[in-house]
Order: C-alpha cells, then sequence, then structure tokens
C-alpha cells in the first residue's frame, strides 16, 4: 500500500473531520489528574485541541477501551413469567483511536489470542473490529521502555491500521491494513502523496528511534525456568501486591466475574483482576497463592511460560510502565535478568 | 544494645540526605556486624537512575548498597505489619531486632503502630531522620534533621484552600471527576503501614459492601471508607499518594480529617508516644463549634 504524507498544520482539520463521522480517542491531557503531575491518558476527543500528540507514554495503556475496567454482560430482572435478561447495547459508531503508541497497539494481536481462543469474546473483537488505529512513532523513548527486546520498536507496526513517523512538520503515513487504506482513502485532502525520499527518511528515523531504546531483556531463557526454583522466593520480597503492574499493562487481561445487584434485578459485570490481589482465584476451601512470591510467580510465568506455550509470543510488549510506576521499585526486566542468570549457571555446572 | 545513639552525639546533625547516606551505611555495618540487629530494612539502588526498591540487607557486606535519597518515599514501616508482616510470629526465632530506616513520617508511623500495639519497640532498631515537628518516638540512631520531610506533610494547603473557596456542588464535581481515574489498583492501601486489616471491607464479598466495580461511586465509596478508617491515625507520610499511579490528591483527605481531629480532639498521631490512640483516649476539646 502507498505511503502518504500528512502536515502536522493538517491535524487539527483531519481531528475535525473525523469527528463528524467517528468516535476519536486519543492521548490528552487530563485535567482530571492531580494539578501537580499533569499525564496524558487516552481519552475521547472532543475537539481536536484536546488531542496531545507529544505527550510520552500515556499513564495507562489502550486495553480499556477494547477490555474496559467494568463491563456489563447482561441485565437480568425477575418477573411473574419468568427471568429477563438483555444484552448491553454497543456503540455502533465506528472508531478511530489517533495518536496510539506502537507499544499499545502490539499489545492489541497478543489479547486477541487470548479472547479469540475457543470462544470468541464476542463484545472484545466487536470494538476492535469497529476501531481503526492510527499509531504515532515515539520520537522520546523513555529509559524504562524495553519494545525491541519483544519484537517491537519506537516505529513497530505491529496492531496498527496506520503508523505517523514526525519528520519536521510532516508526518510520514504508513498505510498498514486494510483499514488503514479506507481510512487514508477517506480523507484524501489531508492525506497526501508521499515521496519516495519521504520513505527514506523514514527508515532513517526508524533506525535512530530504535538506537535510544537501552534497556536490553533476553526472555527466551523464561521458557525453561522450573516452577519451583528456589529463586522465586528472593526475588521480589519488596512487592506490596497492590494491581499498579497489571492494570496499567497493556497486555495483563484477569478479569473476575460478579454479580450486582439483588434476586430480583442486576447486572452480572466484568471486571479487572490482579494476579498480584491476595484474593485473586480465591476459592472456599483455600488461596491457592498464599504466599506473596507465588502470586509474582504467576505474572511472570503466565507472561514469559505459558501464554508462549500456548501462542509462540510473549505476553509483554516492553512498554514499561509497570518498571516506572512500581511503588516498591520492582523491576520486571532487573527479575527477567536474574532468572536467566540463574538458569545460566544451572546449566553452566 | 548499649551503644545505640552514640553516632549523633559524635558530630552535627547531618541535614542532606545526601550527607546522612555514608553515616547510614556504617551504621548498618556496625549493627550487622556486631549482632545487634538480624537485618536492616532500607532503600537499595536499581537500575534505572532515580528509582529506588526497599531491601532487607543481612550481611554488613551489604550496607554499600544502601542509599538515601528523596525517591525513598515508600514507608518502610509497612512491610513490619500485616499478613506477610516481617515481625510477624516467631519472635523467639529471631535472635536480635531489626533495623528499620525511618524518614520523620515513618517515625511517626511507628508511633502509631506502637500504639496500636501492632510492633513491640524492642523488636525494632529505629536509624531516623527527625524535622521540626513533635515525633513521639526518640530514634536509637539519628541519622540526620531535615526542615521538613520530603513527603507527606501538608503539601496541600493551596489546593485545600482553592477547594474551600468552591460551592458544595463544584467541590463535588472536583471530586467526582478525580474519583473517576482511581483504578482500584489498591496501591495506596497497600502501601499504606496503617492499613494493616487482615480483611479489608473492600474485599468482603459476603455481603459486598462495596461493589468492586471501577465507578465513581463505588471509588468514591472506597476512597472515602480508607481515609475515615485512618481518621486520628494518619501521620500524612504521603505515601499513598507517591504511590497513586493516576496521581489522585489522596493526601487532601487525610490531612482535612487530620485538621478535624487536631481542632476538635486536640491530637496529632505520632506526636506523642504516650498518648492513648485518639479514638480510645481524647476528649471533645470544650469549647469547639462556639464561634
Amino acid at each position: 500500500m502507498a505511503n502518504k504524507m500528512l502536515r502536522l498544520a493538517d491535524v487539527p482539520a483531519l481531528v475535525e473531520a473525523m469527528l463528524a463521522e467517528a468516535i476519536v480517542v486519543g492521548p490528552s491531557l487530563s485535567e482530571q489528574l492531580s494539578d501537580e503531575a499533569p499525564a496524558a491518558l487516552y481519552n475521547e476527543i472532543h475537539a481536536p485541541h484536546d488531542l496531545w500528540l507529544d505527550s510520552g507514554r500515556p499513564a495507562k495503556s489502550l486495553k480499556e477501551f477494547f477490555f474496559p475496567p467494568r463491563e456489563v454482560l447482561f441485565t437480568y430482572r425477575l418477573s411473574e413469567t419468568g427471568v429477563e435478561v438483555t444484552e448491553p447495547e454497543l456503540e455502533t459508531r465506528p472508531r478511530i483511536v489517533f495518536g496510539a503508541r506502537p507499544c499499545d497497539a502490539a499489545a492489541l494481536p497478543v489479547m486477541d489470542q487470548v479472547f479469540g481462543w475457543g470462544e470468541q469474546d464476542n463484545t472484545y473483537f466487536y470494538r476492535r473490529e469497529h476501531t481503526t488505529i492510527v499509531t504515532v512513532a515515539c520520537d522520546a523513548p523513555e529509559n524504562t521502555c524495553f519494545c525491541t527486546s519483544l519484537g517491537g520498536s519506537p516505529t513497530g507496526t505491529a496492531g496498527a491500521d496506520v503508523l505517523l513517523t514526525r519528520l519536521g512538520d510532516v508526518y510520514h503515513v504508513s498505510v498498514l491494513s486494510d483499514k488503514g487504506a479506507q481510512l487514508v482513502a477517506a480523507y484524501p485532502d489531508y492525506f497526501r502523496e508521499a515521496s519516495p525520499a519521504l520513505d527514506l527518511a523514514q527508515e532513517d528515523t526508524a533506525r535512530a528511534l530504535e538506537e535510544q531504546i537501552v534497556r536490553k531483556i533476553d526472555p527466551a531463557p523464561i521458557r525453561d525456568i522450573a516452577f519451583d526454583d528456589p529463586l522465586w522466593q528472593e526475588l521480589t520480597q519488596q512487592c506490596v501486591d497492590c494491581g499498579v503492574c497489571t492494570f496499567l499493562c497493556p497486555t495483563c487481561h484477569c478479569f473476575d466475574i460478579q454479580d450486582e445487584g439483588n434476586e430480583a434485578e442486576g447486572q452480572r459485570v466484568r471486571l479487572w483482576d490482579s494476579c498480584a490481589f491476595r484474593d485473586f482465584t480465591r476459592m472456599t476451601v483455600a488461596q491457592p497463592r498464599p504466599e506473596h512470591y507465588r502470586r509474582y510467580r504467576q505474572r511472570i510465568m503466565h507472561k514469559f511460560q505459558y501464554y508462549p506455550t500456548n501462542f509462540d509470543a510473549a505476553l509483554c510488549v516492553g512498554c514499561g510502565r509497570c518498571v516506572a510506576s512500581c511503588p516498591a521499585g520492582v523491576d520486571i526486566t532487573e527479575i527477567i535478568s536474574r532468572l536467566g542468570a540463574s538458569l545460566a549457571a544451572r546449566e553452566g555446572e | 544494645m548499649s551503644d545505640r545513639g552514640n553516632h549523633q552525639d559524635a558530630m552535627r546533625a547531618a541535614q542532606t540526605l545526601a550527607e546522612m547516606q555514608p553515616l547510614l551505611r556504617e551504621t548498618a555495618h556496625h549493627l550487622l556486624s556486631e549482632g545487634q540487629v538480624h537485618g536492616v530494612l532500607g532503600f537499595c539502588e536499581t537500575v534505572t537512575p532515580g528509582v529506588v526498591t526497599p531491601c532487607l540487607l543481612r550481611q554488613p557486606s551489604e550496607c554499600q548498597k544502601l542509599v538515601l535519597n528523596t525517591a525513598c518515599y515508600h514507608n518502610l514501616a509497612g512491610y513490619l505489619v500485616g499478613p506477610d508482616g516481617l515481625l510477624k510470629g516467631a519472635r523467639a526465632e529471631r535472635n536480635a531486632p531489626l533495623a528499620i530506616v525511618a524518614r520523620p513520617g515513618v517515625l511517626r508511623t511507628l508511633v502509631v503502630l506502637l500504639q496500636e500495639q501492632q510492633i513491640v519497640r524492642e523488636d525494632i532498631v529505629v536509624l531516623g531522620i527527625t524535622d521540626n515537628t513533635p515525633i513521639g518516638l526518640k530514634p536509637d540512631v539519628l541519622l540526620g534533621e531535615l526542615d521538613r520531610d520530603f513527603v507527606g506533610g501538608s503539601q496541600h494547603e493551596e489546593l485545600i484552600a482553592r477547594l474551600q473557596a468552591m460551592s458544595t456542588a463544584e467541590r463535588a464535581a472536583w471530586w467526582n471527576a478525580r474519583f473517576a481515574q482511581c483504578v482500584r489498583c489498591y496501591a495506596c492501601r497497600q502501601v499504606c503501614p496503617l492499613c494493616y486489616c487482615e480483611q479489608c471491607v473492600v474485599d468482603e464479598n459476603l455481603p459486598q459492601w462495596i461493589d468492586k466495580s471501577d465507578s465513581v461511586a463505588s471509588n468514591r465509596t472506597f476512597l472515602l471508607v480508607r481515609a475515615m478508617h485512618l481518621m486520628g491515625r494518619c501521620v500524612n507520610c504521603g505515601a499513598c499518594e507517591a504511590a497513586c499511579p493516576m496521581h489522585l490528591p489522596l493526601g487532601v483527605l487525610t490531612t482535612l480529617l487530620g485538621k478535624e481531629v487536631q481542632t476538635t480532639l486536640a491530637f496529632v498521631p505520632g506526636s506523642d508516644g504516650t498518648q492513648a490512640p485518639a479514638a480510645l483516649g481524647c476528649r471533645i476539646v470544650a469549647g469547639r463549634g462556639e464561634e
């Protein structure tokens, strides 16, 4: 598909045109956050000036727009004739995500595997199909980013329909899918012809940006790490069992199902859950992971052993949010290194 | 434990965290080498510049890893209590107490935990940093004196004044916009040393007092119930706010409730180790409400 060019100066008019036809979601500086520490969040955009494309990594990932933190699965009401069950209405307008980070887009195909495993998750895929994703290359990766160790890059294309790479006062527009081609074709006034020289400039920029990701991990050895390796018990004694890492993670997808209401009427809801919580998967007889280290082991094993066994990829895109936001300074990249080194030492014996 | 506290007598109190760091390392090394403590709970560097992690050191040789800087906001007292607390049970198995690095907010937390009988004074050796506020616990080793703690405290005066100038409806809207941002990760609760309940009300499901749902109403209920449960106990150490991934101004809630307790009961948590907890030992100050 032929690549295009978009002028920075045309972005407000383009977003305005998109808003006329679709729901637009993008990074915005939310004044709802503390005045002292403004950080961007992915939000629905109501006007072009809401969009903040220079914001770095938004505080939360994009997953909530496909897998909401709280989702009503159905409502029920007991009547004289029986139980009425009503499915929720889904948004019918198309949706455009404008300005997602490549890591957040890359997380979506990773989650697709889980939500499409056996039974298709209807609402998740409905939202996936109704959404076109325009990513913008990271021009200032953070020191906690490690996407290049997991197949991504600041100009990564996985999960995206269109990738914008800033080159001075224009964006190079990579058209990556049929949906992307349709989007670009729908706004011909803004997506202009690109010269071959612009493609070359984009490739140079992509290489330069990739070099800015200095944090590296090798997750492969975790495939072989033993469940009962004694190292697990020493790794994360400082973890406080909160849900920051899992809730900010673009690929963590565990959920809980709860009924809210009473005997006569109510809702069944699906809520984000976290393996870090002490009551995660607690059963009547017991808590299967009573000690802290068993819960953290679950997180690492799920990401780098169980998911890879099922789907041949890691359940991690290296966005670095868990590293940056852990209140106790737990660093998944350091954990991976220590586990890898321990395994290598044992094999060397 | 006869030579606890010798260090501060020997030298002028350090006034910056950087100045205190060598004394901390030296003291920790000494305490571990002499077998006076079984471990030192402090902060160590991580591979990320500017990020520290709580660490429990057991060997004198490890003490060079200890750091002291403004990234050390975590309230280490949290590791002493709760279901997995380091001082939980098995006291006989330890042959020596545990040393803990404590900035002013942490010192005040230790006072409350002692008052609430969650820890025993003899189980800890306090490597403390004081400030110009009353603290109801004398550190065993004084690392230094700051003008004020580097997290927590009353750092919201301007915001509180702005909120109090609003109408009730405006203020409710302001708060609801913030409660809407809560992701219910419970980091605030998990980092709080005074949230040591073995079963939190928000985790109860028979009956379900508070919806698990991430909604404005249930987020508000959770955050206000937590703040109320800390009323007269919270020392404003600032750990909850520093941990919040959504940067919610949680300290405003605890500060306002703290002011209420101070005015009504003349009680400042953590300031006086001889007092009983506010809910047990205080009398309403005469004349309150007559102005």
